[in-house]
This record gives structure tokens, C-alpha cells and sequence, in this order.
């Protein structure tokens, strides 16, 4: 059984939150501000931390910065700000997701799921051989022509499994539609890149949790597609 | 600010004081030197005594002369006798008158002196009547003359002698202390008049004497310094003189350097002119002229300036056809010049008028152009010109703080609305998931059906709130924009991809239509992805089902395009310029999904990004365009990638 951490300040999000991860069978602790959070985290085995970040007495990345200096286990920031110069700082002091308030319970669910997965498969996994391609959760076997996300064996066509062996083979670097369809498809573009956004778009609904804020499958805009690097 | 010290008076007045030591010493030792000189001291002959130096007998002859005059010529010997009596000189004589032929044989002893000391130098001198007064006959005189060589009467002789044993050793240093102290002079004297004026802390005054206007000073210095210089003109034939000659030198050259001082503190202080009596005439004359002006364009200006104008042009007309004439009948030069003069008078004052003019509307143009930085340089300007340039500088202010106002209003509307959505959020999320929660539990159908518009209701209201947080930025322009060469093509096929599965389910066709070739645009793709998610979202809620949507792209005059065009559903009812405004959509729309946003956010990320965006109804067709200005692809492409390995066979 795993040990979540739910820390809010506000009572009824706490008690929602409650009701969804003790269906999934997990063991809650509830801490009302950071100081408290830390606390519990010192004297409690923690799996997963449920963090928000505008909280009196300390905010939620103080508390991350603070934790990360002898833990590793992973923290999901809450967050009613959207913008993106908060997430980078949430994620650079070392959060490991985000969900954005308000949030949708079933991607909270996803996330949550994904994280504990990972943690606990953390260390246990078996090496990346030369047919093995890994970036974050995504687990693509070239041998097996099997892909994983946390685990989950997934399945994708022909067409999603190179385009997606392509772009994990060069994590960061941006792909046109117009290269890719030259390299999946072998065969010149001609007018047809337009078919590999929705192929990229069926693959993102596959390996991600909210595939309009994909983690893994990036779309470069005006550029191309690329899978993220060092996730 | 670091005081130097040519700035402090002390120093100055130091320098001033020892200016006139150095003048004075130079002074002194170029006299002695030039004395020196005279007693032939620099040639080889050495003299061993004072009495054999030329200067004893330059005195010597001098006195000689003067018994010569006064005893022969003019027949006083009594005075003679008494000026050369032993008591009262060194020399002593004989005149003797002689005959022409023989000077040196007997004669008539005229007048005579006798000396007492026995140790003496003598000698004779002869001179003719004629070197004195021109007479019928010619007379000759001889003086034998004794200088007792002890010198017991302190006349020139003696102040001679004390010169020469004093002098005669120093006479090859004199020329160089005499060098030395000029040169020393002369440093002092550049320090002084590049100083004057200067006083501590960079400031600057007109130097002690500033009270007094520049012409009293310089009447003061010049004048004393000029009498100074005029007590040389007794020359330095004897002591007394000499002490004149040389006071008169050094006062002078002092007097002169003051005045020079004077000027040039006065010249730094800028008050040159400003302090003299002659500036101050002048400048009362100009200030009367300007008064006298200033009362006739008072007199003229109250007058209608159409009035003004036809006078004036008249008056003009009238003097330049009388000048004419003039010049016709007189035919001479003087009044051609004249003629010609009023000629291009007239022309620079036209030209003047019409360069105002020219000033005037080229500051207005800038002004309607939109850059409210310009200001109508009025001080060239003239007259009524200069009246219609300060009104357009208070307008072009007005404007600008008008401007200024709508800015930070809007900015503090940006801040509320952030806040203010920031703060709807918590309690939002608890609505959303709790209504997830009831829609799980065993409800009655009836309750199922309100759970059901609660959770479609919130969901909306989440949208809202981000899309009035996101309109509001970018409207008031705080959203960051990190343009980078992007490919507006490859944009529009990858929204079209990600739009597919809502277009499919919207029952609508994607038509794409691209030139086949890169359309690089200096864009932030993000922003701009925004702009056409807006469109392609509204494409999906308002299109007729089973129609096509058309997104197309191209480049035209040097800016790409875009456009998206669908059928509306309804009838669009309401003209394009509305539909951008914010909360506005067709009628019906208002009770269906959506914020009414949309058009708002997408025309402000556009134009964020120097780009333009516009809408077109005709019929039931909507046409929502953007155009971007083209930029270079982006230099550097990477090389083609090599095929990866073997993949899974792909379906042909």
C-alpha cells in the first residue's frame, strides 16, 4: 500500500481529494500548510506528496526545495497559476508534475498513478539495452516492437510505432512533418505531411495524460514534433 | 568636484606676488647684464679698475661736456665751479679756450677746480663751439680733467665704481639669472591668465576687480602701466634715471599682465562684453529696439491677420514698384544694389515663412502617423505659424497622456482580472469535484440531469476564467513573445492534425491548402498556435455540420497569410468589427459553449506578434484572416537525418 500526502489549505479540496485516492486503496495523511507538511513527511514513509503551492506559512515550492534536500519521493504541485514561469520554477526546484487547479479528478488520478508507478519501479529497472529506447515513463522495446507508459504495455499502429521510435531515438531534437513523413513512410512528402499531425496526435492520446499538455510528445510549433529530453 | 589649484585665489595671489619678484630680478640682472655690455666687460680687453672701463669714460666725457657748455659756451663758470668743486665731485678741471690748430698747446684758462688727493687719473677732452650752439666763429675748448681715484664724494662715479666692483665678477652669471627669472616670468604669467577666472569647484568669476566695468579697469591698468612705461623716457644716463627707467619697466610690465588677467578672467567668467559700458549701451539700444518692436506687433497682431496680411503685402508691393522706378530714373549704382537688396529681402522672408510652413506640416504628418514622440520645434517658428505650432504640441501632449492613462488602466484591469480568476479557482475546483463526486453516487434520474448541468456549467466557467486571464494579457500586451523564424505552413498542418479528431467529431472536412513550400515568418509559435486553435475551436462550435472548413496560407507584397473559412450555422447578424470585441457572439451562440473571447484573443496574440487580423461575412461564409510580415528562413538547417534502422513494415 502506498503513503500519500494531501497538503492544502483549503479543507474541501483536502476532503475531495480524500474520497478519490482512499477509492484507489492508497494511505492518506492530510497536512494543512507546508510547515505541517514537512513534518509529517519526517515521521511518516511517504510515497507520493500531493503539494499546493499557494499555502500561508510556507508555499509549496519552499516545501519542495525543503524536502528535496534528503528525499526523493515524488511531489505533484497544485496550482492555480497557469503561467509558465511558475511551472518552470516548480519543476527546477525539483517537483516532479503539476496539475493546474482546477483540475479534472481522473488526469489528478492518471498523474498520481504514473508517479507512483515510476517510484516504485525506481532502480528495479531493468538496464536499457541496445533495442531498449527510454525517455521518462515511456518504455519503447525495439526486439518486442512493445511500447510501455509506466508499465502499461499500450498499443500503438505500425505508422504511431515508428513515428514515435524515430523521435525517442533522438529525444530533443525537432522532426518537421515533412522529415518525418520522409522517414516513416519512405517515400517523398508531396503534400501528405499533413497526415503525420494526426498520426502524432492519436500517439499523444495514447502515451499521455492530458494530451493537450503533453509531457513526452512536444509539438515545436511552426517547426515540427520532438519527444522531450531528460523528462 | 577635486579643487585644483590654479582655481584657489591664494595661489594666484602667490603667483602674482612672485611674478613680480621674477620680473623684477629679470629685470634688474638683463640691465645689469646689458650694462655689462656697454662697460665692453664681454670683450677681450680686461679691465682691471673701474677706470678703465668705457662706462668711466662715457661719465667722463658726459661731464666734460656739461663744463664744456655751461663755463665755455654759455659763460656761467661760477655754477661750473660750484657743481665741479672738489666737495661736491671726483672730477675736477681746467677749461682751457684753444686755438683750432693746436688743442693740446697753451690757451686761456677759462674756469678751474682743483682736487686735493694726489692719487688720480687725468686726461683731456677738446671740443668745438659748434658741437654745443652754431655761432659765426668757431670756437675751441679743451678740459683737462682729474678724477681723484679714491672717490670721497659719493656722486655717479662712486655709484658707478660700487656697480662695477660689485657687477664685474657677476657678469657671466647675470645673463642666465636674467634668462632664468624671464622664463620663469613668462610660466607664471601663461599660469595666470589661463587661471583667471577660474574659482574652486569648476566655477568661474571676473576676478577681484569685477566690480568695475571692463573700460575703468583697462583705463586704470593700461593708463598707470602706460605712465609707468613713460618714466623710461629720461633714459639711464645716471643713477636717478636708471632707478626710473627700471621702476618704469617693471611697473609697467605689471600693470599690462593685470590688464591681461583682467580680460581673460573676464573673457571665462562670459562677462566680457556683458560688464562694459559699452555692452551696456548696446544692450539698452537692443532691449529699446526690442520694446519698440514688441509695442508695433502688439499694435498689428490685435488685427485681424487677413487685414495684417493684405497691409503688409501691399505696403511691400507699393515700396518694391517705388524702388523700381527709382532705380529706372537714377540709373546708378547705389541704388541698383539697393533695389537688388529689397529683392532678395523679400525672397528670404517668403522663403522663411514657407519653411515654417514646410516645419508645420511635416511635425503634423509624424503626429496623424501615430508618433506622439515629435514636437513642433516652435522656437524657429514665427508669428501665427508659432501659434499653430504650440497647439499642436498641447495637443500632441493630451494625446500622449491620454495614451499613458488607457495603459495603465489597462494594465491594472490585467492585474484585477488575474487576480480575481486566480481567486475563483480554488473554490471552482472544489465545485468540479464534487459534482464529479455526486455523479457517481446512485442519484435519481431528475438529479442525475442537474448534476449533469453542474458539471457542464463548471466546466465552462473554468474555460472563462482562462480565457479572460489570457485576453486580458495579451491585449494589454504583457504577454512575453519569443519570435523565432517559424514556418507558418508546417504551423497550420500541425493544427489541422490536432484539430482532426474535434473536426471529425464536429462532422466537418478539412480542406487544406498550402503553396508547398516554407512560409517563414518571425513568429512565436506558441502565440500564433493560439491564434489558430481560437479559429479552428470557433471552425468546430459554429459551422454547419457536413460542410467543409477551409484553411489556407500563402505569401503576398512580403507578409505571409492565413485564413480559416467556414459556414456559419446561424445567420451571422452581427458586423465583423463587433465580433472581435470581447463577450460578443452571433446570437445564438451565447446559450452554447464558450466565452466570446475567442475573436478577441485571437486579433490581440496576432497583432502581439506585428502581425494583422481581420474578419469578412459575406452570407452565411465566415472568413477570419491573419498576415504576418515574411522574415529569411533561419540559417543553419540540419543535415538530412539518415534512415533509423528498420522499422515495423509500414501498411502501404
Amino acid at each position: 500500500m502506498y503513503n500519500i500526502l494531501i497538503c492544502d489549505d483549503d479543507a474541501d479540496i483536502r476532503a475531495a481529494l480524500k474520497i478519490y485516492l482512499s477509492g484507489e486503496g492508497y494511505g492518506l495523511f492530510e497536512a494543512e500548510n507546508g510547515a505541517e507538511a514537512l513534518e509529517i513527511a519526517a515521521r511518516e514513509p511517504l510515497h507520493l506528496i500531493l503539494l499546493d503551492v499557494m499555502m500561508p506559512r510556507m508555499d509549496g515550492i519552499t516545501v519542495t526545495a525543503r524536502l528535496r534536500q534528503s528525499s526523493n519521493v515524488p511531489i505533484i504541485l497544485l496550482t492555480a497559476k497557469s503561467e509558465d514561469s511558475d511551472k518552470v520554477l516548480g519543476l527546477n526546484v525539483g517537483a516532479d508534475d503539476y496539475v493546474t487547479k482546477p483540475f479534472n479528478p481522473v488526469e489528478l488520478l492518471a498523474r498520481v498513478r504514473s508517479q507512483l508507478r515510476r517510484y516504485a519501479q525506481l532502480g528495479g529497472m531493468p538496464d536499457a539495452g541496445g533495442h531498449r529506447l527510454q525517455v521518462g515513463g515511456v518504455c519503447l522495446d525495439d526486439e518486442t516492437k512493445t511500447v510501455t507508459v509506466d508499465g502499461t504495455p499500450i498499443a500503438l499502429t505500425p505508422i504511431e510505432y515508428n513515428i514515435l521510435r524515430l523521435l525517442m531515438q533522438n529525444p530533443g531534437r525537432v522532426y518537421s512533418s515533412t522529415q518525418i513523413y520522409e522517414l516513416v513512410w519512405n517515400e517523398p512528402a508531396l503534400g501528405s505531411e499533413s497526415a503525420v499531425a494526426v498520426h502524432i496526435r492519436h500517439l499523444r492520446e495514447k502515451i499521455e495524460i492530458d494530451p493537450s499538455q503533453p509531457r513526452y510528445l512536444k509539438v515545436v510549433w511552426g517547426l515540427g514534433y520532438k519527444m522531450e529530453k531528460g523528462v | 568636484m577635486k579643487t585644483r589649484l590654479g582655481e584657489r585665489i591664494g595661489v594666484r595671489a602667490m603667483a602674482f606676488l612672485l611674478l613680480a619678484f621674477f620680473a623684477g630680478v629679470g629685470e634688474l640682472s638683463l640691465f645689469g647684464t646689458m650694462w655689462c655690455e656697454t662697460c665692453n666687460w664681454y670683450a677681450n680687453r680686461q679691465a682691471k679698475t673701474y677706470f678703465d672701463t668705457e662706462a668711466f669714460y662715457g661719465e667722463v666725457y658726459r661731464d666734460a661736456s656739461n663744463i664744456v657748455q655751461i663755463a665755455g659756451v654759455e659763460g656761467q663758470t661760477e655754477w661750473a665751479q660750484d657743481v665741479f668743486a672738489p666737495e661736491n665731485s671726483n672730477l675736477t678741471y681746467e677749461l682751457w679756450q684753444v686755438s683750432g690748430q693746436d688743442p693740446m698747446g697753451e690757451g686761456v684758462l677759462l674756469s678751474a677746480t682743483h682736487a686735493s688727493g694726489t692719487d688720480t687719473v687725468t686726461g683731456s677732452e677738446v671740443f668745438s663751439s659748434e658741437y654745443f650752439v652754431y655761432q659765426e666763429e668757431e670756437v675751441w675748448y679743451r678740459v683737462d680733467w682729474t678724477v681723484d681715484r679714491t672717490l670721497p664724494v659719493g656722486d655717479s662715479y662712486y655709484y658707478e665704481w660700487l656697480l662695477f666692483i660689485n657687477l664685474y665678477d657677476l657678469r657671466y652669471q647675470l645673463p642666465v639669472l636674467a634668462a632664468v627669472s624671464l622664463v620663469l616670468a613668462l610660466g607664471l604669467l601663461v599660469f595666470l591668465l589661463w587661471n583667471a577666472g577660474r574659482a574652486p569647484g569648476g566655477q568661474r568669476n571676473a576676478g577681484p576687480a569685477a566690480f568695475l566695468p571692463l573700460e575703468l579697469y583697462l583705463l586704470l591698468t593700461v593708463g598707470l602701466g602706460t605712465l609707468c612705461l613713460t618714466l623710461m623716457t629720461n633714459g639711464a644716463q645716471n643713477i636717478l634715471g636708471a632707478a626710473l627707467w627700471l621702476i618704469g619697466l617693471w611697473g609697467g610690465f605689471l600693470l599690462f599682465a593685470d590688464a591681461l588677467m583682467g580680460v581673460c578672467a573676464r573673457a571665462r567668467a562670459r562677462v566680457l562684453f556683458r560688464h562694459s559700458l559699452c555692452g551696456g549701451v548696446l544692450r539698452w539700444l537692443w532691449r529699446a529696439l526690442g520694446r519698440f518692436w514688441r509695442w508695433l506687433w502688439g499694435t498689428v497682431a490685435d488685427l485681424p491677420l487677413i487685414w495684417t496680411t493684405l497691409a503688409a503685402g501691399a505696403c511691400v508691393l507699393l515700396g518694391l514698384t517705388l524702388l523700381t522706378a527709382i532705380a529706372f530714373s537714377a540709373q546708378d549704382l547705389m541704388t541698383w544694389v539697393l533695389w537688388l537688396a529689397a529683392q532678395l529681402a523679400v525672397l528670404a522672408a517668403l522663403g522663411r515663412l514657407a519653411a515654417g510652413f514646410v516645419r508645420l506640416r511635416q511635425a503634423s504628418r509624424r503626429m496623424a502617423d501615430g508618433d506622439l514622440e515629435t514636437w513642433v520645434p516652435i522656437q524657429t517658428l514665427w508669428g501665427p505659424l508659432r501659434a499653430q505650432g504650440e497647439d499642436l504640441n498641447r495637443i500632441r501632449e493630451g494625446m500622449s497622456t491620454a495614451i499613458e492613462e488607457r495603459l495603465r488602466s489597462e494594465r491594472f484591469k490585467t492585474d484585477l482580472i488575474t487576480n480575481v480568476s486566480h481567486d475563483l479557482k480554488t473554490p471552482l475546483t472544489s465545485i468540479i469535484n464534487y459534482v464529479d463526486l455526486l455523479q457517481k453516487q446512485p442519484l435519481e434520474p431528475q438529479a442525475a440531469e442537474y448534476a449533469a448541468v453542474i458539471a457542464r456549467q463548471g466546466q465552462r466557467l473554468k474555460k472563462l476564467t482562462e480565457d479572460l486571464v489570457e485576453a486580458s494579457k495579451a491585449s494589454s500586451g504583457s504577454l512575453p513573445v519569443n519570435a523565432e523564424p517559424t514556418d507558418l505552413a508546417e504551423l497550420l498542418t500541425q493544427a489541422v492534425g490536432e484539430y482532426a479528431p474535434r473536426l471529425e467529431k464536429s462532422d466537418l472536412e478539412p480542406v487544406l491548402q498550402l503553396p508547398g513550400e516554407p512560409l517563414w515568418s518571425l513568429l512565436d509559435g506558441r502565440l500564433t498556435w493560439r491564434v489558430v486553435d481560437n479559429l479552428l475551436s470557433n471552425a468546430c462550435k459554429y459551422s454547419q455540420p457536413g460542410t467543409r472548413v477551409y484553411v489556407e496560407a500563402g505569401a503576398r507584397a512580403g507578409r505571409a497569410w492565413l485564413q480559416v473559412k467556414n459556414v456559419s450555422r446561424q445567420q451571422l447578424n452581427i458586423p465583423a468589427e463587433e465580433l472581435m470585441e470581447r463577450f460578443v457572439r452571433g446570437d445564438d451562440s451565447r446559450t452554447t459553449e464558450g466565452s466570446g473571447l475567442g475573436l478577441n484573443i485571437a486579433r490581440s496574440l496576432a497583432e502581439l506578434q506585428g502581425g494583422k487580423f481581420g474578419l469578412m461575412i459575406d452570407g452565411d461564409l465566415f472568413k477570419a484572416w491573419a498576415t504576418f510580415p515574411v522574415c529569411d528562413p533561419p540559417p543553419a538547417q540540419e543535415p538530412q537525418p539518415t534512415l533509423p534502422g528498420p522499422g515495423v513494415p509500414a501498411p502501404a
